[in-house]
């Protein structure tokens, strides 16, 4: 998504805006600022760019605000849960708190940075003048950030080795589902239970619109002999990226910067480390997480002391559904195709003991 | 006469832009919209319309000016193109 100039992202472009409700309120009812003062620089003193969604929208919209302050958008408890797990603390250190500012603490959004503006993290600026979108255009807003990942396997981006593109989501293509048409309103807007994880309780799964997957009710017999055991994905998604090695620090001047190695595309089979009642499988599709020993070690030495508390094969989602796969061609396209499985081998020496409860040990057989 | 009305308008507004949105040259702080302070201690939407016509007038003024902003807007420095990969 290409970047909007400074002055782009700041252009009211559409004289409609000021007839709507929000119009009427006034520039500085929400943005501060002193609309009287002579001289740009004293007009903007105080100036809010992106109001407080509490301060400011809960006075009309109280109950969305309030329950949106803790959504994951907005308390980043996802990013937390794990620092606190890898950290061996619930309490993040000086150094990693640093860190967590300088690099992850800007993925947060507010109401403004979906319905108004592009999110900060993507760049910012206004999304069409000042009109409010509901729902938010999620090629601007949602896969602004969730880009390298979801966006590409979701709409058939991704590059094969070989030459060409993975296929597109069925739910795209031919689809034409948007983000929003699976992820609602109630999981956007925090209106859940208390989430620590985007997958504790989550607030979407397959069998919300596919009810007759569930136990073969739709006759089946692949979905009578391998729902309750398998993911939805280790029969239905394909490659999908896997990150190695990020590591974070600032320049000189103070700026955070990142460095990764190119992705990777694969597809990992491997066990379920945690199994729910929302996701009681044995096995589940396993995505590399690009966090490293060392992501961290700019800011200090052992900041991740716990390091194999967590998988670096994590529980994944790939959001690239295809009815029909390499892997669900027929029984031996899977039973006993040792490629599909994440084994010993496929590990980084230094990773196995906190991958040890996802990798698969003996194949299901042939 | 008729011709005097419209320059008087002109001058009226030029006068306007330069009174509202003036900056000087060294002025690189505040010209952005990346750049600006991100103070959280804001009012709540208790004006009426007549008061925050009157109060958002140079707001509305820069910000629906496309070749004011052009002239004012300073690009941000482009932190992240020290980053390597796919974020």
């Amino acid at each position: 998504m290409p970047p909007l100039e400074a002055w782009e992202q700041v252009f009211v472009s559409d004289d409609a805006f000021f007839e709507t409700t929000h119009g009427q309120l006034g520039c500085i009812a929400c943005h501060g600022g002193d609309g009287r003062a002579a001289g740009m620089e004293a007009a903007h003193t105080g100036l809010v760019r992106d109001p407080d969604s509490i301060e400011t929208c809960s006075s009309c919209h109280n109950e969305i605000s309030t329950t949106d302050a803790m959504s994951l958008h907005s308390t980043l408890d996802g990013y937390l849960t794990v620092f606190a797990e890898r950290a061996g603390s619930e309490e993040l250190s000086p150094e990693l708190e640093l860190a967590f500012g300088n690099h992850c603490s800007g993925c947060h959004t507010s109401c403004g940075q979906c319905h108004v503006s592009r999110p900060t993290s993507a760049g910012g600026g206004l999304l069409d003048g000042h009109s409010f979108k509901n729902p938010p255009p999620m090629n601007l807003t949602c896969t602004g950030c969730h880009g390298s990942r979801i966006n590409d396997e979701y709409k058939g981006k991704n590059v094969m080795a070989e030459g060409g593109t993975y296929p597109a989501d069925v739910h795209f293509n031919p689809g034409g589902m948007a983000c929003f048409d699976c992820h609602g309103d109630a999981e956007m807007h925090g209106d859940v239970p208390a989430q620590d994880h985007r997958y504790d309780d989550a607030a979407v799964e397959c069998i919300d619109c596919h009810p007759d997957v569930e136990g073969g009710a739709d006759d089946n017999q692949q979905h009578s002999i391998h729902s309750e055991t398998l993911a939805c994905q280790v029969c239905h998604s394909v490659d999908y990226k896997n990150c190695y090695s990020c590591h974070v620090q600032t320049s000189d001047e103070g700026t955070p910067y990142f460095r990764i190695e190119p992705s990777e595309m694969a597809f990992y089979v491997g066990k379920n480390a945690e199994p729910t009642e929302q996701r009681p499988w044995s096995y589940v599709v396993l995505r590399h997480v690009p966090v490293d020993p060392e992501s961290f070690s700019f800011y200090g030495t052992d900041l991740l002391p716990e390091f194999d508390a967590r998988p670096t094969f994590a529980y994944a989602t790939p959001h690239n559904i295809q009815r029909n796969t390499p892997q669900n061609a027929s029984c031996d396209a899977c039973h006993g195709n040792e490629s599909l499985f994440l084994t010993a081998d496929k590990v980084l020496p230094e990773e196995l003991k906190a991958n040890q409860d996802v990798i698969v040990d003996v194949l299901p057989g042939p | 006469m008729r011709k005097a009305a419209p320059r008087l308008f002109g001058a009226l507004l030029l006068g306007f832009l330069i009174a509202g949105c003036s900056s000087g040259a060294e002025d690189t702080t505040t010209s952005t919209e990346t750049t600006l302070p991100d103070d959280t201690s804001v009012t709540t939407p208790a004006t009426t319309t007549t008061e925050a016509a009157s109060a958002d007038a140079s707001c509305v003024t820069c910000h629906t000016d496309q070749a004011t902003l052009q002239a004012l807007a300073i690009e941000p420095f482009a932190g992240e193109t020290l980053s390597e990969g796919e974020g």
